[in-house]
């Protein structure tokens, strides 16, 4: 660590100025950093790395903390008005990636600003955590905080804070995902090793930040300049991955190239087998900077799934003429410039993104094709200002997407074209655009504030529609560890996916807001308590929430959705209540770290068309979420990790009569079911306990390995997805609740040059 | 070598797919529906008129995989008292077994209300009210034997005269015998395909189809049947025929089918076919 002192001869009586910069060793600014002194005052480096307060004349203790880095601390004696330069040191990291923000809070960081309802993730804590098959997935990881709920176990749908699956902005480096799973949804299409920072916004929104109702799901890749060459890989049981990180001219110009595969099916060749099915993601990424004032990124993402049975060489299948494949595919490309002025930066990025799938289909003289795709191109400029007259900072931008989406292209021929007829959901554009601005302030000492608003709009089929979105956050400070925050969102919708409420399909597709079909809106008021524990590296939240929704989309009774070319007829808009209670408690730093999530929550619908127009619990309604999540660093070779989850079960429509009718078809009679009202039996609660234990190697050398061996759900409970009914073979039937996934061993090689 | 290496990865994957599916828990406590009295009815081309009284039963007393005579022997009510009300006169409709109750001379006259009243001594009582729609007889209509390279169905080409209006056709394609049991009614094998005229109202429609996923052999004997039925029965009828193709339980919105009996379950309905008779060629 040092220091550097530049003192000034202008002594005041009482009280001097202190301001400082925080840099790290290469000079680079260290924004948020948290400086405390002995005196009980603190501060938080702004996006320069500066920070400023008055003290009295005389000694005093500084105390400098960034994750990442050694904590600075240094008694000084102020005798004028002093300015202080600080070059942090960063801790000695092994195979783990260290996150290094430079104009975003870390969980414990976020505790000196008005931010609240966000939850913070690192690289290495994704990384650490065994989830399902040991792959190291951001999305399950998300699961396990605070007021998030999950869907069926093992798939990556979000229900934050009450809303739906599609109710979540999912971003990567500012360009939207729809489909954020492989493996039809079990894993996501996030490669780790390419994670930078990820933040979870499920309330408090910024007002830059717009387009879906319950949450903001901020994924940033690698943004760190590389001063060496590095490679990264790691062989698991599902999938297998490689990074290399290169830098082509010194703190200039660098560039990232990773890419993933399942390579199962290639194992299952050697055998002369077939398994019809891969996946593979490339992530790349160009990062240069001309100057100290610029940083420029042009970022590639592509990934697919692909399902071939026409490869599948077996004799009956020829015969029949059966051939079965399934194509899905994301890809994105994005351009970001960040430029800083003298007292100003401005942030232009621009992206594409496009989600399609297709489905080939024959079965004797039968044929099926169906196309789906849905195309953005849009674009986001950003004028921000740190310390306005040292009071202020505002920030402003203008946003702009342009939604092109061609969805249930379906083409049949033969008998099948009698029951699934060819034709097409109308296509559609939809244009949206945003204007928004923020003011940060802090007039009084005690308190910060944060007031903004998003002016947002979309033009679709003839139709025009705008929403006014005001934001607001307010934080009044206890003392220097613990604060209290309130805050005010209105969020609109213009794009929703049509899937089925029970569980998302592959095939789902996404639809603009149409002359009949309204935007959403949500408005969401929150009130917590933050604490942090210094000493103990801890961070504290409590926090409660009301969301109140209006034009919710559901769907009539009766509704089925897959390959509907007319599902429009199918859509009905009502109501959405949720509620609840957050409490999380996060250690980010020192040999135990992890957290521990706890939410009380509901969620309630009303729509005139369904349940009688009565108000019914939703879908993923699910009362308590607990989430205990640890991981212990032994040695430096060793170290273990577990989690504990415990979630109330979620709502189901179970059969619980039935009739007969003769068949109109087929022969026979048919048993007519009678269901439950809609979502009123609770399945059973889920618990699982996963557990994992890490071994590095060769720590010292070039090349460090990394063994990760563990199992999911250790005591093999299942996680209801429904309720079936089984015969028990006497002519009686039964209840059941299956799940999909029980007891699963995993074990991963990881390998670091 | 192959043979080893295949053979242990059939072990180690069943092994790991075995250790995967964890038992499925089991449900206990949901509320029950009481039993309610449910109502079909039926035409058999000549005129008859046949009514299938049951019982609702809980979801655990019957599947898929149950036998049907067995399951209708199950819900059967015996023991009911049916008759049909048109105007002033009511017709008792005499108990045929099983449930069946029936009249083989009830002389339906069309855009008259008919009133089905059921009354038994457990459910209590329940009535439904229908019209027959205008009898709208097949323009031409023709059955023939459908051979592809895979399949041997048979294919139906017919015409119709719409009337002005909203219309909507029931054209059913069952096996026919001379000596046919009424009670063989529960077991039909009926292929139907449901109409709306919404595309062609007031004109003359064509179209063939095929009878999908029923096989037929040259020689065998089919009645086509055609009905004008009401929107209701034909929403009914569509909403089954919809479902019965969608991917279960997790693909579709749960739904508890429209009724037109009062106090019960099932639909009542009626209708005037034209019934043609072809040997498959």
């Amino acid at each position: 660590m040092a220091l550097l002192l530049i003192s000034s001869f202008c002594a005041h009586a009482q009280q001097v100025i202190l301001s400082g910069l925080v840099l790290d060793s290469s000079k680079f600014i260290l924004a948020q950093a948290h400086i405390q002194t002995s005196l009980k005052k603190s501060a938080v480096s702004d996006s320069s790395g500066r920070f400023q307060f008055k003290v009295p004349l005389g000694k005093l203790n500084v105390t400098i903390s960034y994750t990442g880095y050694k904590k600075f601390s240094q008694t000084i004696t102020v005798r004028s008005d002093t300015t202080l330069f600080f070059f942090l040191q960063s801790k000695n990291e092994q195979l783990d990636e260290v996150l290094i923000t430079v104009d975003r809070t870390l969980q414990s960081d976020q505790f000196e600003t008005t931010r609240m309802s966000t939850n913070t993730l690192s690289g290495k804590e994704i990384s650490s955590i065994p989830v399902l098959g040991g792959e190291a997935d951001l999305i399950k990881t998300i699961q396990l905080l605070p007021g998030v709920t999950k869907g069926a176990d093992g798939t990556t749908d979000l229900f934050v804070r009450g809303g739906a699956a599609d109710q979540n902005l999912v971003m990567l480096d500012g360009a939207p995902i729809y489909n954020t799973g492989h493996l039809f949804g079990f894993l996501s299409v996030f490669n780790p090793d390419m994670l930078d920072k990820v933040e979870s916004i499920n309330g408090a929104f910024p007002s830059e930040y717009g387009g879906r109702l319950s949450s903001i799901l901020d994924v940033s890749s690698k943004s760190s300049m590389p001063n060496r060459t590095r490679l990264k890989g790691n062989i698991g049981l599902l999938a297998s991955r490689l990074m290399i990180e290169q830098p082509l001219v010194k703190d200039k110009l660098a560039i990232w190239v990773a890419g993933r595969r399942t390579y199962v099916d290639q194992v299952i060749k050697l055998t002369g087998e077939e398994l019809p099915y891969f996946f593979y993601d490339l992530n790349a990424k160009i990062m240069y900077k001309p100057n100290k004032r610029d940083r420029m990124e042009f970022t590639i993402y592509e990934g697919n799934d692909v399902l071939d049975f026409s490869r599948a060489p077996r004799a009956t299948l020829r015969n029949r003429n059966i051939t079965n494949s399934f194509t899905l595919s994301n890809s994105t490309q994005t351009f970001l410039w960040n430029r800083n002025y003298y007292n100003f930066r401005t942030t232009l990025s621009l992206y594409r993104t496009v989600f399609q799938y297709s489905i080939q289909s024959t079965f004797a003289d039968n044929t099926l094709f169906v196309k789906s795709s849905i195309e953005d191109v849009g674009g986001k400029w950003i004028i921000a200002s740190d310390s306005v007259k040292k009071k202020l900072s505002l920030k402003a931008g203008v946003e702009m997407v342009r939604h092109q989406v061609a969805p249930n292209r379906i083409t049949t021929t033969g008998g099948i074209s009698d029951i699934l007829k060819s034709g097409a959901t109308t296509p559609q554009v939809a244009t949206e655009t945003s204007a928004f601005f923020q003011v940060d302030g802090s007039m009084i000492p005690r308190i910060r504030w944060s007031a903004g608003a998003r002016l947002s709009s979309a033009y679709v089929d003839k139709t025009f529609y705008i929403n006014p979105e005001p934001r607001m956050a307010i934080r009044y400070s206890i003392d220097s560890t613990t604060a209290i925050k309130a805050s005010y969102s209105r969020m609109a919708q213009y794009l929703h996916r049509v899937s089925s409420a029970a569980i998302a399909f592959p095939t789902d597709i996404w639809y603009p807001v149409t002359s009949r079909v309204k935007p959403q809106t949500a408005d969401q008021v929150a009130l917590g308590l933050q604490r942090t524990f210094p000493q103990q590296n801890l961070f504290v939240s409590i926090e409660g929430y009301y969301k109140w929704m209006n034009d919710l989309i559901g769907y009539r009774e009766g509704a089925s959705l897959l390959l509907n070319t007319n599902f429009e007829n199918q859509l009905v808009q009502g109501k959405g209540v949720a509620y609840g209670l957050e409490v999380l408690i996060k250690k980010e730093s020192g040999k135990l770290t992890g957290w521990i999530s706890y939410t009380l929550a509901k969620a309630e619908r009303q729509y005139d068309e369904v349940n009688g127009g009565q108000w019914f619990l939703a879908r993923y309604d699910r009362r308590h979420n607990l989430a205990v999540v640890m991981n212990y660093e032994l040695s430096k070779r060793w170290s273990v990790s577990s989690i504990f989850e415990f979630i109330s079960g979620s709502r189901f429509t179970p059969i619980i009569a039935q009739y007969v009718v003769p068949a109109p078809s087929f022969g026979g009679v048919d048993l007519i079911p009678i269901y439950a009202p809609i979502n009123s039996v609770k399945l059973a609660d889920t618990h699982r306990l996963d557990v994992g234990i890490k071994y590095r190697t060769r720590q010292y050398k070039k090349l460090q390995g990394e063994w990760f061996a563990g199992v999911y759900n250790v005591y093999n409970r299942a996680a209801p997805i429904g309720i079936v009914i089984r015969p028990n073979g006497d002519g009686s039937f039964r209840y059941e609740q299956p799940g999909l996934f029980g007891l699963l061993p995993f074990v991963s090689y990881g390998f670091k040059i | 070598m192959k043979t080893l290496v295949n053979f242990l990865l059939v072990v180690v994957i069943s092994i790991f797919v075995a250790a995967c599916i964890p038992d499925p828990l089991p449900l206990d406590d949901i509320a029950k529906l009481q039993p309610k009295i449910v109502v079909s009815s039926q035409l058999v081309p000549g005129g008859a008129l046949v009514v299938l009284v049951t019982k609702s039963v809980s979801a655990l007393e019957a599947g898929w995989g149950s036998d049907p005579e067995e399951l209708i022997r199950k819900v059967a009510i015996t023991d009911a008292e049916v008759s049909i009300t048109v105007g002033d006169a009511t017709v008792p409709l005499p108990n045929l077994g099983t449930g069946l109750y029936g009249n083989i001379n009830l002389d339906l006259q069309p855009n008259r209300d008919y009133m089905l009243k059921v009354k038994s001594p457990e459910l209590g009582e329940v009535h439904s009210i229908a019209q027959a729609k205008p009898f709208i007889p097949f323009r031409t209509v023709q059955a023939t034997l459908y051979k592809s390279r895979f399949d041997s169905t048979a294919i139906v080409r017919y015409s119709l005269q719409d009337p002005v209006g909203g219309n909507w056709y029931m054209v059913n394609i069952q096996n026919f015998s001379q000596t046919q049991n009424i009670n063989s009614l529960l077991n039909p094998r009926i292929f139907t395909h449901l109409l709306s005229d919404s595309a062609f109202n007031g004109k003359i429609w064509e179209e063939e189809f095929k009878v999908l996923f029923r096989k037929y052999k040259q020689g065998d004997t089919v009645a086509v049947t055609m009905a004008s039925i009401s929107k209701e029965y034909y929403q009914f009828l569509k909403a089954r025929y919809d479902r019965r193709y969608s991917a279960g339980a997790f693909a579709s919105e749960p739904l508890n089918y429209a009724t037109n009996v009062v106090g019960g379950l099932g639909f009542f309905n009626l209708h005037v076919p034209d019934s043609r008779i072809f040997v498959l060629e």
